[in-house]
């Protein structure tokens, strides 16, 4: 078993844990960022391995297209095993730009908690090839274990505190929340769950307090004027 | 007591159930979802509940025989400081037969008591060195398991954790990992998918739950996957799944 970051209660920026971590000690890759969407709905990089990772993904926030929006659309890994011979035709830019890299492959991973879509990892090696299928297991089981630190983690840098909400998606109520969020704004789970951050952020209340009102009927969104124009 | 061929028979079909979930490409969670049901029949509990590390060694909430908030809080206050974090850590049963005299988890007691348990048993989900979570079983009434009941709930624990563990742990000790992540994902798009199906019919989340998984059932389906059609609202279940279900 790791450790449970003793760190976490350790205040600013700095994240007791890299997230990327895990990704370069089981997979095959030489690189990783890990970025969430955030409440305002611009787009986060929690963690990232080195300069590459970093300049990756900072091309397709810059360009607005890329494997790593693909990702976070379909909420389906992208897997582009040779950038040099890949059909880049969904993403023109990106590709012009990202055979003038050292990368080789890039793969990106959506990070959901349950049918929520929190953000992208983004991976890349220096050498063309696949990954494997057990390769895409354990990214998938990967992406699954950080989405909610990820999420609390720029939750946390965008208010400087906060940083245990929804660690570990222990927090039933706040998913129950969400699926009752989505019928009443008739929306997706992921946009019921922005809505549902985006909502305590505003009011300054915890997403849990806020969670627990909507299971307990206390608050409904149904016909909330400021809703109808998010979907 | 129930009577000793009734208890053969029950003791059977519980194990029957179980293995029957053990087919290609199981849902994890309808598994132990399973578990705790028929375990809780079997010993004459009033609510089980089961939980499973994440990779960091936290517990979590995977299946309950009882999805009320009020009882959710019991078993997660039992995940972080409590007799199935004990069963968890040490890999061996841990009996409390009467709450009013028990000190070592005041948390976790005053919240068990104050929905009216008196006694509980918590089982480790273990094999051989390797112990993957725990079960707990309470009642509304004080006193022991007896040696009987407590054996055939861990036998049942003990073949579910098999199945979970035998299958792929040969080829690659991590993939048990990925496997536990999966049920634990799958655990928290069931949750939306309850609260999808809440706001739609109006319902609480346990009968929310109750009509998702018998739905599964009735259609032959992994609760995981239905689940993920509900959250995704690709699906619209019928309000009377249940009864029809029936």
């Amino acid at each position: 078993m790791v450790g449970t970051g003793s760190g976490a209660g350790a205040s600013g920026p700095l994240h007791p844990d890299p997230l990327h971590a895990s990704f370069l000690a089981r997979l095959p890759v030489d690189g990783a960022s890990v970025s969430v969407v955030t409440v305002a709905g611009s787009h986060s990089t929690v963690s990232s391995s080195d300069a590459l990772a970093t300049r990756l993904e900072q091309l397709q926030f810059d360009l607005g297209e890329g494997p790593h929006y693909r990702a976070l659309e379909s909420r389906k890994p992208v897997l582009v095993a040779d950038v040099r011979s890949a059909d880049h035709s969904a993403w023109p830019m990106f590709g012009q730009a990202v055979v003038q890299t050292e990368a080789r492959a890039v793969f990106s991973f959506p990070l959901r908690i349950g049918a929520v879509t929190v953000g992208v990892v983004d991976l890349h090696r220096l050498s063309p090839g696949d990954l494997s299928d057990l390769d895409l297991a354990h990214a998938a089981a990967l992406a699954g274990a950080i989405a909610g630190k990820a999420a609390a983690y720029a939750a946390a840098d965008a208010d400087g505190e906060g940083r245990d909400e929804l660690v570990a998606g222990t927090r039933r109520q706040v998913h129950q929340a969400t699926g009752m969020m989505a019928v009443q704004l008739d929306t997706s789970v992921t946009d019921a769950f922005a809505r549902l951050r985006g909502h305590a952020y505003a009011a300054g209340r915890s997403v849990d307090e806020v969670a627990r009102d909507v299971v307990a009927g206390v608050l409904d969104f149904t016909d909330d004027p400021t809703d109808s124009e998010t979907a | 007591m129930m009577a000793e061929r009734s208890r053969d028979a029950r003791l059977s079909a519980a194990f029957v159930k179980v293995a029957d979930t053990l087919i290609d490409d199981y849902d994890v969670v309808d598994l132990l979802d399973t578990l705790a049901q028929e375990c809780v029949i079997l010993v004459d509990s009033d609510a089980g509940g089961l939980l499973i590390a994440d990779t960091e060694g936290t517990l979590q909430l995977v299946a309950s025989t009882n999805e009320a908030a009020e009882f959710v809080e019991v078993i997660q206050l039992d995940a972080g400081e409590g007799p199935c974090m004990e069963a968890f850590q040490t890999g061996a049963g841990v009996t409390i037969p009467d709450m009013s005299v028990e000190d070592r988890w005041p948390a976790f007691r005053a919240a068990a008591t104050g929905q009216g348990f008196q006694s509980m048993h918590a089982f480790p989900m273990r094999l051989r060195g390797q112990t993957i979570g725990a079960m707990g079983l309470f009642s509304g009434a004080t006193g022991e398991l007896s040696e009987s009941d407590v054996a055939v709930a861990q036998a049942l624990a003990d073949v579910a954790t098999i199945g979970i563990l035998q299958e792929r742990s040969l080829r690659d000790s991590t993939l048990v990992a990925d496997q536990l992540q999966r049920a634990l994902d799958s655990r928290v798009i069931i949750e939306q998918a309850k609260g999808v199906i809440a706001a739609q019919t109006g319902v609480d989340m346990h009968t929310a739950f109750t009509i998702l998984r018998d739905y599964a059932r009735h259609h032959q389906l992994k609760l995981s996957t239905v689940a993920e059609e509900v959250a995704e609202r690709a699906l619209t279940l019928p309000a009377t799944a249940r009864a029809r279900a029936k």
